[in-house]
């Protein structure tokens, strides 16, 4: 049977109480209405924010050699294309398989994430997707060659080198060593020329700015992939002083998910593919307004709602688990309190036992960091606070943002936050209107001052993000 | 290689024109390649932050404390409040229905349950 799934939304379970008062009205009218709201949800359902595209460029030889290549190396995705232009040329999944083809046995690589119907010439099974992040930090340099022999090749690159200035995002406050060794890797294997690196959240507040979304104070809060960074911004500049960074991230909600879901239907354990519930986890899931107010919601739900398998667990007995032949009742999976249990993460991440603060709370930490106290700032950062990053692309986070930083900031304060114009694609819009700047160079180095300046130089190298 | 594989491009090639040094030369077959890598631990390790004032922002510094709100408790199983806690198993639950369904559960599933929170117990 195809695996069917059943969304408990609020007006179905409004709908339930009202047929529980008038149990008249039939079951027919309840079916009918059901089916009326998902033609209507079909209609205005989310649009998905990650589509890879690796086309292979054609048009490499006709940029000059002094037009940058910007890179946006984040862990979920890696972005490649050319300063000024407005979106990526290549985008794909940073993860790395290295299968055996079952024909000749021989090892290969395979870059992104691909059709699953072509990996089955290959042997997967001994080799899973992996990625060159640990936390947020690049620590793995063969898989990163890997991405940027593919991201380089899909760009179109054909000469005896990359002739062009590189511009490569990396964390906020990167160790040493994974900066120099990306230079490395950069200078002595692609023949770059020269490279910059900047934080892809401040890019993106960058950007935001200059289209007048935010001003020049103002707060970046990016939750990621891995982690999430809360980033003050005094006239203009980041200051790293004040920042936070919780690791905790979108990652962590759809695997919080895939568990719940397969502990919840253990048959189907093996079709939850972690791909499978990102895509569930982009469609269906919302952040509450209190966590509180919709589990309140959710206990008013009647006894025959839930599936009955679940009601079936409660015999005693492991047996029940196992020999009960499969109806079609099983395949049928009800995704209710998950919808918000998941994101809910974001804020609590004690509720997957990272004993650190939640995002809402990081706002008041970073605010605390800042090395003056100055009122005055403390409210023009709250009056432009700027959401990024992949994993704030759920409906109802600004509004549960907003009364969290309420609740630790003093009674009347001036709160204003804003999504960026596109959380996913900003940081390397942004970078690309840097690089095309006429300041860049300054803030590049070469080859030369690699190799004489040495590792000390290479920790105090700060990048200015106004030109 | 099937034609379809050659076709869709898959496979990463083995020679690419614009790097100065190849992947088969820097890594040659039969040597252990890449499990020498440093992870993020040994990294922060060889920064030897110590040396530096510690008022600098770094990347270990820069972490956030851990949360002053009061811990949420919610019920392992369903997700609703759970202001009850099971002594024999360790798991939260919020009502009688699935407190039997929780005397039910083998005990892989209590550990998996737990590991969620990261409360199970890890014999190493």
């Amino acid at each position: 049977f195809p695996i069917s799934i059943i969304v408990v939304s609020r007006t179905s379970l409004k709908l339930h109480a009202y047929l529980r008062e008038r149990p008249e009205r039939g079951r027919r009218k309840l079916l009918s209405f059901i089916s009326f709201r998902r033609e209507r949800k079909r209609r205005r359902s989310r649009k998905m924010p990650f589509i890879s595209q690796i086309q292979r460029q054609s048009d490499y030889a006709y940029f000059p050699s002094d037009t940058p290549i910007v890179i946006d190396n984040g862990a979920s995705y890696f972005r490649i294309g050319w300063a000024g232009e407005n979106d990526p040329r290549v985008i794909f999944r940073n993860i790395v398989q290295r299968p055996r083809h079952k024909g000749t046995g021989e090892t290969v690589t395979i870059v992104g994430d691909h059709d699953p119907a072509l990996l089955r010439y290959f042997d997967c099974t001994r080799s899973g997707p992996r990625s060159a992040f640990d936390n947020n930090v690049v620590y793995q340099f063969e898989i990163m060659e890997y991405i940027l022999d593919f991201g380089f090749d899909r760009l179109g690159a054909n000469g005896s080198q990359i002739d062009h200035p590189v511009l490569i995002t990396e964390c906020v406050c990167n160790p040493v060593h994974s900066r120099s060794k990306m230079s490395e890797l950069l200078f002595e294997t692609y023949g770059v020329p020269s490279v910059a690196f900047g934080v892809d959240a401040a890019f993106s507040y960058k950007y935001n700015q200059r289209h007048g979304i935010c001003n020049e104070d103002g707060l970046a809060i990016c939750p990621g992939f891995n982690t999430t960074h809360v980033i003050p911004f005094v006239a203009g500049e980041p200051v790293y002083k004040g920042c936070t960074r919780t690791n905790i991230g979108g990652y962590h909600v759809t695997d919080y998910m895939k568990q719940l879901l397969s502990l919840k239907y253990p048959h189907h354990m093996a079709r939850f593919t972690w791909e499978k519930v990102e895509d569930l986890k982009m469609e269906h899931c919302y952040i509450a307004p209190t966590y509180a107010s919709e589990t309140q919601l959710f206990q008013e739900i009647d006894r025959t709602f839930v599936p009955k398998s679940e009601a079936e667990t409660s015999q005693p007995g492991s047996e029940v688990l196992k020999s009960r032949p499969l109806t079609q009742e099983d395949f049928k999976i009800v995704l209710g309190i998950e919808r918000f249990r998941c994101p809910e993460v974001l804020f609590n991440p004690n509720l997957v036992g990272i004993g650190q603060a939640g995002v809402d709370e990081m706002a008041g930490v970073s605010i605390r960091r800042l090395p003056e106290k100055d009122e005055e700032l403390e409210k023009r950062l709250t009056s432009s606070i700027l959401m990024t990053g992949g994993s704030c692309l759920y409906p109802g986070m600004c509004e549960r943002l907003e009364a969290g930083i309420r609740m630790i900031r003093p009674c009347g304060a001036p709160i204003k936050i804003v999504r960026a114009l596109d959380p996913v694609l900003d940081a390397w819009r942004g970078a690309s209107a840097y690089a095309a700047s006429a300041q860049f160079p300054q803030q590049t180095f070469t080859r030369m001052d690699y190799f004489e300046k040495g590792e000390d130089w290479i920790r105090g190298y700060k990048f200015r993000y106004t030109l | 290689m099937e034609s379809e594989v050659v076709e869709a491009e898959l496979v990463l090639p083995t020679h690419l024109s614009f790097k100065k040094v190849q992947m088969y030369e820097k890594y040659p077959k039969g040597q252990s390649r890449g499990r020498h890598w440093k992870h993020l631990k040994q990294i922060l390790q060889a920064e030897n932050l110590q040396n530096y004032p510690p008022d600098e922002p770094n990347y270990v510094n820069i972490e956030s404390p851990p949360s002053m709100h009061p811990s949420m408790k919610i019920c392992d199983i369903t997700g609703l409040e759970a202001p009850y806690h099971d002594p024999r198993t360790n798991l939260r639950y919020a009502n009688t229905e699935v407190f039997k369904q929780i005397r039910a559960l083998p005990n892989e599933y209590v550990q998996r349950y737990l590991a969620l929170r990261n409360a199970a117990v890890v014999l190493k």
